[in-house]
């Protein structure tokens, strides 16, 4: 199913989205098709398959890593609302969002390395009774639509009371249309363009309570934290072997003179073969408590983003001079793998939060 | 006179404010201070606020650090090292010399510092730094080996099918592994806010986290009473070092020593000023003003500055359990130190063989050279678990015992004693399994453990 949709609906957009073409219908496309469901207990007959929420964001992302990226944001989405106790979300939002019909993004970066010591929360709250007044901005959230009543993000606010002293941090999934909110692309990116992606300012923006996810938060971002982080390895999974198919086609013609490289297709495919299967081990129980589990899931997304780095280089080295033309398939995979081992959690955070766990 | 212009930079995406070109584009002109930006005012390109700049100070690159000549690990050995403590170094050391041409490479997840392990129970009487113990970097040992080594650099899995294992930075092929992955330091579950400042000792980087916790400290309190810890309390009070000992026991070295040895030794100890709470857990660490405040399950409540728990090993696991190796409480190994997968060996404090985990330097020693000959395809050094003889690391009383592997159905009894001269013997029946000396008869000890042990 995901790969006729790859086929018939995704590969004619592959270009455009690479420049910027934001669409919404390939999403829906992929939550009609049932692909945002498997690690959503409550609305996949009991059953949380976190390894074939995975395997589809893989198939997606071997053609297209943009929108690979959008299904990792809609689907991280829909796992911070399964994983909340609020009712009202899970009736209202998160179905819709499941079939494709509302889109989901995630606006963790800055909280996740707020969280690791590298910065410092940027949104802030004054509590009310039913609601929150959110100040501050938010660089770079993707998969969403300025004044959309279809798109929610997940984030994270302090939150103050009426004298600005702090008080908690908690989480709440906030929709596109509220008014103060002001979304803005201030940037152009040399990859990853058509996701979507704004730069978020909040100007006392309220925000009421039914939306809330997470009070307290610390439990709750326990709980959450391995799922989140074991779907990105869709993304890597999949421009992986995307990577690969580019290196296998060049092969056909060039395969004497690039028996002189580093890493061929077959030696990554077999890392990737162990790789998923690592990754697989860990999705069989994602609520694992202790700094055990954590590491190794931290460990599996590192190997995924360090595969990244030889499948982003081999393959440009494989295709040669075609590659490097513009559009060509094997540049915008390098590109996308350069995605994987930047964003949150990059290489380098990955490295310090896994050496802080080994010294603890 | 004005002050230089200064430069700021965004720590969200790394755009540069420079107070002498400002930001036009934003209204502010050339020159405008960073101090005097409106606090309205967003970063342009990724739009967060004024607070998440930071000034940019030029002084503070850091350099990187100098670089020994490398000995790169080849991504295909005929033999495999994982771990690079004692046990790693042994196997490497014995294995070269047996097959002078094979490929070999260690990988190892710390950074492969040759030392002496067990100095790190007496490095303070000695007066030696956690920098006098290296003897030498991972690299110089490596050359001196001929062999490929990788530090820093975790293993996250073994394909024992395809013979090889995965780490962060790329896979490595294997003829034959060996397994080096040694035991963690356990610590007991405690409550409050300072449970994590606990310290443990079993390797370096820990002695070194140690003796920085130790700068101008009065009081330790270790947690346990064998022999990691009483050897610790022993180096502790040649510093003149308050120590106290909680021991879950009734005695010290309960495990391994019998009792009259231990009484002896405990009121040397005492009369050196250490404070023994016996059969005692802690239960809770506190920060206090000073340092922390403990709590046992036994209600005692104290005072110290630093916590060392010392209560013993558990073996590392998790890759034997990858690679589908047989494991008990250690990695089963048989008299070739082979695991249950004829490619895979394993050895050191993570091994089990006969049902006997031994976390002692000489039975690792006994464990290389059978592996060494295994793979030279020499039937000789084959391994098998004899009883330890140890000397403890005491001062205050001399002391050789080689405990009973076994001590479950006899008992001790003394032989001799005059003073603080003792000889006692582990009977089974009538088979002597064990036999401890203190003061002067421990010169006896070799004689003793030959005529028992060596047949």
């Amino acid at each position: 199913m995901i790969s006729q949709i790859v086929e018939k609906d995704l590969k004619p957009l592959t270009v455009s989205i690479d420049h910027g073409q934001y669409t919404t219908e390939v999403l829906t496309k992929i939550g009609q098709a049932g692909g945002f469901r498997h690690h959503i207990p409550s609305l996949n007959n009991g059953d949380l398959n976190l390894f074939g929420t995975i395997q589809d964001m893989a198939t997606i992302s071997e053609e297209c890593m943009s929108t690979g990226f959008m299904m990792w944001a809609q689907t991280v989405c829909a796992w911070y609302i399964e994983n909340s106790e609020n009712e009202w979300l899970k009736s209202e939002i998160m179905p819709k969002m499941v079939d494709g019909e509302y889109f989901g993004a995630t606006a963790l970066s800055n909280p996740m390395k707020y969280f690791a010591g590298i910065e410092d929360l940027k949104l802030s709250a004054e509590e009310t009774e039913d609601g929150y007044i959110i100040n501050g901005t938010l660089p770079w959230v993707s998969n969403l639509l300025e004044g959309s009543s279809n798109h929610f993000f997940g984030s994270i606010f302090s939150v103050h009371d009426h004298d600005k002293n702090y008080e908690k941090d908690v989480m709440a999934l906030i929709p596109c249309d509220l008014e103060g909110l002001t979304m803005k692309q201030m940037v152009e990116f040399i990859g990853m363009e058509g996701t979507g992606t704004y730069s978020l300012l909040f100007d006392n923006v309220f925000l009421p309570k039914k939306y809330l996810l997470a009070d307290p938060l610390k439990p709750y971002l326990e709980k959450i934290k391995a799922g989140f982080i074991l779907l990105q390895t869709g993304m890597a999974a999949g421009v992986i072997k995307g990577s690969i198919n580019e290196m296998e086609k060049a092969n056909l013609t060039l395969s004497e003179i690039n028996e002189f490289l580093d890493d061929s297709p077959e030696e990554l495919k077999e890392d990737l073969e162990d790789a998923i299967e690592l990754i697989q081990t860990l999705c069989e129980d994602p609520f694992i408590a202790g700094q055990e589990y954590i590491q190794s899931v931290l460990e599996a997304r590192l190997l995924g983003a360090e595969m990244c780095k030889r499948a982003a280089d081999s393959v440009m080295q494989h295709t040669g001079a075609k590659g490097y033309l513009v559009d060509a398939a094997a540049q915008r995979k390098m590109r996308e793998a350069y995605f994987v081992i930047i964003v949150t959690p990059s290489i380098k955070h990955l490295r310090k939060e896994i050496s802080r766990l080994e010294a603890a | 006179m004005t002050e230089a212009f200064k430069k700021y930079i965004c720590k969200t995406c790394g755009l540069i404010y420079d107070e002498e070109l400002g930001d036009p584009d934003s209204g502010l002109a050339p020159g405008t201070r960073f101090e005097d930006i409106p606090d309205d005012w967003y970063c342009p390109l990724c739009l967060v606020g004024k607070s998440d700049f930071m000034l940019l100070d030029s002084t503070k690159e850091k350099s990187p650090s100098d670089s020994a000549p490398k000995r790169k690990a080849k991504s295909r050995a005929d033999v495999l090292i994982i771990g690079a403590g004692y046990a790693g170094w042994q196997a490497t050391e014995n294995v070269r010399q047996a097959l002078p041409d094979a490929e070999i490479s260690l990988l190892t997840a710390c950074d492969g510092t040759v030392y002496p392990k067990p100095t790190l129970s007496m490095a303070l009487s000695q007066g030696r730094t956690p920098d006098d113990l290296k003897e030498t970097t991972a690299d110089q040992k490596a050359a001196e080996l001929n062999i490929g080594v990788k530090t820093l650099t975790k293993v996250i899995s073994i394909n024992a099918q395809r013979k090889k294992v995965m780490t962060t930075s790329g896979s490595y092929q294997y003829d034959k592994l060996i397994l080096a992955t040694g035991a963690k330091a356990l610590t007991p579950k405690v409550e409050g806010n300072a449970a994590k400042d606990m310290l443990t000792i079993n390797d370096l980087p820990a002695y070194r986290r140690f003796i920085e916790a130790l700068k101008g400290k009065k009081s330790v309190t270790l947690i346990g009473g064998g022999l990691i810890a009483t050897e610790l309390a022993e180096d502790l009070i040649s510093q003149s070092i308050q120590v106290t000992m909680v021991i879950r026991g009734a005695h010290l070295m309960s495990q391994i020593l019998p009792e009259a040895i231990s009484q002896t030794l405990e009121a040397k100890l005492q009369a050196k000023g250490v404070q023994f709470y016996k059969n005692s857990e802690l239960k809770e660490m506190h920060q206090s003003e000073t340092g922390y405040q403990l709590h046992t399950d036994q209600g005692e409540q104290f005072e110290t500055d630093v916590v060392v728990a010392a209560i013993g090993l558990a073996p590392i696991l998790d890759l034997a359990k990858k690679a589908k190796l047989k494991t008990n409480i250690g990695i089963c190994i048989d008299q070739h130190c082979l695991t249950s997968n004829p490619d895979i060996f394993a050895i050191g404090d993570g091994v089990e063989s006969e049902g006997v985990l031994q976390a002692y330097l000489e039975p690792i020693r006994r464990q290389a050279k059978a592996i060494a000959a295994y793979l030279k395809g020499e039937e000789t050094h084959a391994f098998k678990v004899l009883p330890s003889l140890i000397k403890t690391k005491t001062p205050s009383l001399s002391i050789m015992i080689s405990p009973p592997l076994h001590a479950t159905h006899g008992q001790w009894e003394s032989t001799l004693m005059v003073g603080d001269n003792q000889r006692l013997l582990y009977k089974d029946g009538d088979k002597v399994s064990g036999f401890a000396l203190s003061g002067e008869l421990v010169t006896s000890a070799n004689a003793l453990y030959k005529e028992l042990f060596s047949a």
